[in-house]
């Protein structure tokens, strides 16, 4: 929707300044927004037509765009502006009305921002002939806290009128205080946790005619749980209310909730889609006409652009340019990371599940996973059945997974300091291995009680596999097992990196 | 040691040692910050221990812009967000419950309009407008048991409403209410709120601040416990952070913004009172000027009157926009407080929504021209204006 004017009236006078011939006047700019979108369009369409692959690579950056406004850079620009300037204030009012395509103001739109949202609407919306819209935010909890405040909003007719929600208990740490501290707590907004998300007869119980939607993280992080997507799909689908799905462990390179008729799509850009770790961004990806109980049809025509115009310009939750370009770089060889990184990591998990310090490993890959046969039904590698490696559809089950340590907590801190190749840090999604102990990190504020309910226990190690070669991550986790045989841990560390960087212990003196 | 003045500290203020040493604040371009153990992991996510653990709440190059502004405005701390409306959003979200109401004068900028006015009823909360900001009673007269803090935005953007900061702190204070100034337009090297008794401070700082127009940007100064609780509990679980490039690129405006400042107000002088002896104009409305009504407010509060102005030219709303396109050296955006000039026509962009009754009640006449004074040459704006003013005949 932000693209420029194809048609311009200009010529040279006096040197090197540019001025118009005859200004083009408002309605010669609808005119010419008019031809832009529909060439941008059938664009589009065509670009709707590749494969997976061909769309992470190029997105809806074109050749064309490229040459006529872009110098021809073959790399999508970083558009580092706040604002657009314009050719005289015909096509200002044009633009601030929303009547011509327009980025005006990096807080509601910007191109570099653009491109990013096009790849990943087509990129969820992939293979399904669904349309889809995107509105990229400065982090995913960003996505999560714009994507459900819509469908809480008060209502004028009944200001005091009870509202709730119904979503999974095993969410990400974040979401689960967003939803429980900022929703039901400061706001009076009840969530009615499902405990158990494969039974779908409790996801019903919960809900009533103050129920604004349904929601769930697809698989869960770190527990890796499932539900059946399209059964309760169909559920909120019954109850007029729309699914929300976070769907950042999978990325649609292994799984596009909108096929099987999720309303939302929240993605952690800054996962698995942008692996390098530079940049915290996120996005909603949504179809068009949402099922919603809330009366306002904009936004149920166009979720996303009905956010990214409207609530998110007063809100401001907007993610910088720069970050946008970073994932854009990344999200080109998500398919063949997916895929890798999903070999790796079942590798791992098949080491670590035999090992005698391990007393259970989660992964859905695994067969022994309660999970495993559901998430066989949702979680295959997209194109793989036109891939001359695979020729047929193959599961993959993402680089995230987790195990829990024999003999309680001191235990797993004992393994999980012995590390030297896997980072010791609170992320997932890199390209390099990094695990965390989620009961006192990203897990830590939700307290015991919040943890029981989330399945989360002290002993918990949470890995994200990475791209390195998966025998010398098993390697690190071999030797840092060995701790709990009595290995003894060395730690030497120079006083000098050979980069030049001097030592925080050089300064203690 | 003596205090620092504003420049020195504007490029030194609330640097980090970082390994290795560099001039300039490194750009740390990195989500996650790995753990030396388990131990410390627990200590830094607990708050035991300084630290850094996930970027959307913690990034060392935005802490380093953060401990720099709180330096700035005179606050314990500051929390850097996307935007500033994200900045705004976050402080109301923090401070109002449902029914909680917040107490804001109604010269705001039109975002900030926006979210108080659709925004917060559909949180369950609400604004009482100040409708006369003039008067201290008319903001005593808008308090209710539900208030739980004033905001006001001064000068305002684009009315150039000018508050009487010193007074409106003394009401907060008699009600035991935070008050809150939206300090884009001044800059703290014009206004220093806190010092005038305000409780905290915001920034778009996408505008001044940034002074290149590249990057989105917005502050909350304040106390420590308000900063580190919007932390904790809302950046953290709503997530509008602000990206470690933005961050580095406001601190690089940050060096030079007195520098600027002072320009923008030498310039934005020259160019009003160039307007005011023009034959062609009605009427200027900017601070500066003797003919202000908010004039004697200047000096007990401000250095400058920054750049923001606006004026009425004589004629249509089909002469301004001929006057508008004739301009070469302005830029014609909806944009304001950044190196270049920037014309605006508010009755046919930011305003056009509203009808023509409408509009005069909120004081935009057919030919008003909102301008943003740069930096340039100020012999080249007076003679670009000039110019254009001549195209309607000498």
């Amino acid at each position: 929707m932000y693209i420029y004017i194809h048609e311009r009236k200009r010529k040279t006078n006096n040197g090197n300044r540019y001025i118009h011939m005859k200004p083009p006047g408002i309605d010669d700019y609808k005119e010419a927004a008019k031809r832009a979108m529909q060439w941008h369009s059938e664009y589009k369409k065509e670009m709707m037509n590749c494969r997976f692959d061909t769309i992470a690579v190029h997105g809806i950056y074109s050749m064309q765009e490229a040459l006529d406004y872009n110098q021809g850079s073959i790399i999508e620009p970083i558009y580092m502006s706040t604002s657009q300037a314009y050719r005289d204030s015909d096509e200002m009012e044009a633009a601030l009305g929303y009547a011509i395509p327009t980025w005006c103001y990096s807080r509601i739109a910007n191109p570099t921002v653009y491109y990013l949202e096009g790849v990943l609407a087509l990129l969820e919306g992939y293979g399904t002939g669904i349309e889809t819209s995107c509105i990229a935010t400065s982090s995913g909890m960003a996505a999560i806290q714009s994507a459900v405040d819509q469908f809480l909003v008060v209502d004028p007719k009944r200001p005091s009128a009870p509202m709730n929600f119904v979503a999974t208990a095993q969410v990400y740490g974040g979401t689960f205080q967003q939803f429980s501290m900022r929703k039901q707590l400061e706001r009076n907004v009840e969530w009615r946790k499902v405990l158990n998300s494969g039974d779908l007869s409790e996801w019903e119980s919960l809900i009533d005619e103050n129920t604004r939607f349904l929601y769930g993280e697809l698989p869960s992080n770190p527990g890796l749980a499932f539900f059946d997507l399209k059964a309760v799909a169909d559920l909120a689908h019954k109850y007029n209310i729309p699914l929300i799905v976070d769907s950042t462990v999978a990325t649609p390179a292994l799984f596009r909730p909108i096929a099987y008729g999720a309303d939302i799509v929240i993605q952690s850009v800054t996962k698995s889609l942008a692996t390098g770790g530079t940049s915290i961004a996120g996005a909603i990806i949504s179809c068009k006409n949402i099922t919603t109980n809330i009366d306002n049809p904009e936004m149920k025509a166009d979720f996303a652009t009905y956010l990214k115009l409207l609530p998110n310009r007063d809100t401001g939750p907007n993610i910088s340019p720069m970050n946008a370009f970073m994932a854009l770089n990344d999200i080109r060889t998500l398919r063949m990371r997916m895929d890798m990184m999903s070999r790796n990591t079942r590798k791992v998990a098949e080491f670590l599940e035999a090992h005698k310090h391990v007393e259970r490993v989660d992964y859905p890959g695994l067969r022994s996973h309660p999970f495993h046969d559901l998430a066989s039904r949702y979680m295959v590698l997209v194109d793989s059945e036109y891939d001359e490696i695979y020729q047929k559809k193959v599961n993959r089950y993402g680089h995230l997974m987790s195990f829990n340590v024999r003999g309680g907590d001191q235990n797993t801190r004992n393994v999980f300091d012995a590390f030297t190749r896997i980072w010791r840090g609170t992320d997932l999604g890199r390209i390099k291995s990094i695990a965390t102990i989620p009961a006192i990190s990203t897990h830590s504020q939700q307290g015991e009680e919040g943890r029981k309910l989330a399945n989360i226990p002290a002993n918990l190690i949470r890995l994200c596999v990475g791209a390195e070669h998966p025998e010398d991550v098993i390697r690190d986790l071999d030797q840092a097992l060995a701790v709990l045989d009595g290995k003894e841990v060395n730690v030497t560390a120079p006083e000098y990196s050979a980069g030049g960087a001097s030592s925080s212990l050089l300064r203690k003196s | 040691m003596p205090t620092k003045g504003f420049t020195t500290k504007a490029m030194h203020a609330g640097e980090i040692k970082f390994h290795p040493e560099s001039m300039s604040v490194p750009i740390y371009q990195s989500v996650a910050y790995p753990y030396e153990d388990a131990r410390e992991a627990a200590e830094i996510f607990s708050g035991d221990k300084p630290g850094y653990t996930y970027g959307r709440w913690d990034n060392p190059t935005v802490d380093a812009f953060e401990r720099r502004m709180a330096d700035l405005e005179n606050t314990e701390s500051a929390i850097a967000a996307a935007s500033g409306m994200a900045a705004i959003f976050l402080l109301c979200h923090h401070l109002l419950e449902p029914g909680d109401e917040v107490v804001s004068s109604n010269r705001v900028y039109g975002g900030t309009f926006g979210l108080f006015d659709i925004g917060l009823p559909r949180m369950g909360t609400k604004v009482n407008w100040v409708t006369q900001p003039d008067s201290v009673d008319a903001w005593a007269a808008a308090i209710t048991p539900q208030t739980k803090f004033l905001f006001v935005e001064t000068p305002s953007n684009p009315a150039l409403f000018i508050a009487d900061i010193p007074a409106l702190s003394t009401l907060a204070k008699a009600h035991n209410l935070p008050l809150v100034v939206d300090n884009t337009i001044a800059t703290p090297a014009l206004q220093q709120p806190i010092l005038l008794g305000a409780d905290m401070v915001i920034h778009s700082t996408t505008k001044y601040i940034c002074g290149n127009a590249t990057s989105l940007g917005g502050i909350i100064c304040g106390p420590k416990e308000i900063v580190e609780g919007i932390r904790q509990n809302g950046i953290r679980y709503l997530g509008p952070s602000m990206a470690p490039l933005n961050a580095w690129l406001n601190l690089n405006g940050l060096e030079t913004l007195a520098l600027r400042m002072d320009r923008h107000c030498h310039n934005a002088m020259v160019v009003a009172t160039f307007l005011e002896g023009h034959d062609k104009v009605n009427y200027v409305n900017y601070p500066g000027l003797e003919s202000n009504p908010y004039h004697k407010l200047i000096k007990p509060q401000m250095k400058g009157c920054s750049s923001l102005m606006s004026f009425e030219m004589k004629g249509s709303y089909e002469d301004a926009t001929k006057f508008i396109d004739a301009l070469k050296v302005f830029t014609h955006a909806t944009h304001l407080g950044t190196n270049k000039s920037i014309v605006t026509h508010p009755a046919s962009t930011t305003h056009s929504v509203l009808g023509e009754e409408e509009m005069r009640k909120a004081g935009i006449s057919p030919s008003l021209i909102r301008f943003s004074i740069g930096i340039e040459d100020d012999e080249d704006l007076i003679a670009d204006l000039t110019e254009a003013f001549d195209t309607f005949g000498k």
